[in-house]
């Protein structure tokens, strides 16, 4: 059963162009794009944090809470309902999967940036960086699965899902650089969870003190306050 | 195998069911037959656990914590993920229950799903999905069958097969079958008794003969047209 899950998320994860393209595909390219903009490839593996919170923010707006909102909409959950696949056993293949495909994307990204921009692997703390990862992608999926359900209407909750996507990219200060935006503009991205979350990927990845500033509780509070909220919301139906 | 006292449903103000008393018997074929708006697929919501009613009481013969191993339900409007391929939302099935517990092949066959097994749900038109959703409810071989407007959108040709079909899963397999439908020739033709529902409640209930009799009808059209209203197709 849980592979049939697995399946499905995949699928339906594989078959949306949207997800491939934020997901995916725009990391790599993010990673051209700066590559060509650098000297030396040992100042671009500071970005790869960046580009791993945009994979993750696409996955679990792009992909879990549109889907889910979607799933809803059609009614397609309440088909599920009537199987054996309970809520838990959807919500975690539904991470399981995803998590999966954000490993995937962080491996062939480190894979790229160690052949093509000589990227150094050694005296990484990799448990580290992983655990970060993990706790960073599921903070966005929680946050997503409250935004897909906290709305009564399943269309407007997948409208919501694209609109949040879209802020967190431009707002949070992923798709512009953060100098580049107004004062003003700045303290909110500082102050949004993908800042807190680059942070946090950051000081895991460059062996920097992840205790550092506010940003792993940050990350800690938010996954806390939008787990209670997601599962207060959740609808299965 | 399922019974019903005093159902009440609100959707706030309004009262959809203002004590609906019904019951499904094991071995019986069933039909609940009313106007649009009267409250049928919310009946059948409530006792396939998608609603809660506001008042009322349901038995079930069988554990209720494991209703969905006894019954399998038709939805009329729930649909399929657009995304998905015919023969990959079967898989998904096989992998949620563990394998088909009913005979795939046959109702593969019965249903004509070959033919449409690699389109993705968004492709098929209405009546492929109404016969996907057909076996999708009979997938887990359940003891009672409940579909909610059964053949509507199907062809002349397939609804005669899909009711065949379920005559002999009846009569053959002492499957019990609940069915919502506009259809009263397939009423007559299929259920041993039948419940018309009118202003949230049960204007009558009987065997299509008995309800004949009664009100002095050559045929079930009538009667509805006589009593109930007009039951939209």
């Amino acid at each position: 059963m849980i592979f049939g899950m697995i399946k499905y998320h995949l699928l339906v994860l594989i078959r949306e162009p949207i997800n491939l393209f934020f997901g995916l595909g725009l990391p790599f390219l993010n990673l051209f794009i700066l590559s060509a903009n650098l000297e030396y490839g040992a100042t671009l593996d500071a970005y790869l944090p960046a580009l791993l919170v945009v994979a993750a923010i696409a996955l679990c707006f792009t992909d879990s809470a549109a889907s889910h909102a979607y799933a809803r909409q059609i009614k397609f959950l309440r088909r599920l309902r009537m199987t054996s696949a309970s809520p838990k056993i959807y919500v975690f293949t539904g991470i399981l999967s995803r998590l999966g495909a954000l490993f995937v994307l962080a491996a062939a990204l480190t894979a790229v940036m160690v052949i093509f921009f000589g990227l150094s692997l050694s005296h990484r703390n990799w448990l580290l960086f992983t655990a970060m990862l993990i706790l960073v992608f599921i903070m966005f999926y929680l946050i997503s699965m409250f935004v897909a359900n906290a709305l009564k209407g399943a269309k407007n909750s997948q409208n919501l899902a694209y609109v949040t996507f879209f802020l967190l990219l431009i707002v949070g200060g992923l798709m512009l650089p953060l100098g580049a935006m107004p004062g003003v503009l700045q303290t909110i991205a500082n102050n949004l969870p993908p800042m807190f979350a680059i942070n946090v990927l950051q000081s895991a990845w460059l062996g920097t003190d992840i205790f550092y500033g506010h940003s792993f509780i940050a990350v800690v509070a938010i996954t806390a306050v939008f787990g209670l909220l997601s599962i207060k919301f959740f609808k299965f139906e | 195998m399922i019974h019903i006292e005093g159902l009440r449903k609100n959707y706030g103000s309004k009262q959809v069911l203002k004590g609906v008393d019904l019951a499904i018997e094991t071995g019986s074929f069933t039909a609940l037959v009313g106007r649009n708006g009267s409250g049928k697929s919310t009946l059948v919501d409530i006792v396939s656990k998608a609603k809660k009613p506001n008042g009322g009481k349901i038995s079930y013969s069988f554990e209720e914590s494991k209703i969905f191993d006894h019954i399998g339900v038709q939805l009329q409007d729930a649909q399929f993920d657009s995304r998905l391929k015919v023969r990959e939302i079967i898989n998904l099935w096989e992998s949620l229950f563990g394998g088909a517990k009913a005979d795939l092949g046959e109702l593969i066959e019965v249903l004509e799903i070959e033919p449409i097994m690699n389109q993705r749900a968004g492709s098929i038109s209405g009546g492929q999905r109404q016969k996907l959703s057909i076996l999708m409810a009979l997938f887990h071989n359940p003891e009672l069958l409940i579909f909610d407007e059964l053949t509507t959108g199907l062809d002349a040709s397939t609804r005669d097969d899909v009711q065949e079909y379920l005559k002999m899963l009846n009569r053959d397999r002492s499957k019990t079958i609940f069915i919502v439908s506009h259809y009263m020739d397939e009423v007559e033709a299929l259920c041993n008794m039948v419940y018309f529902l009118k202003d949230g409640t049960v204007f009558d209930s009987g065997s299509p003969h008995h309800i004949k009799e009664k009100y002095s009808c050559s045929s079930l059209q009538e009667f509805v047209k006589t009593y109930i209203g007009k039951v939209a197709v």
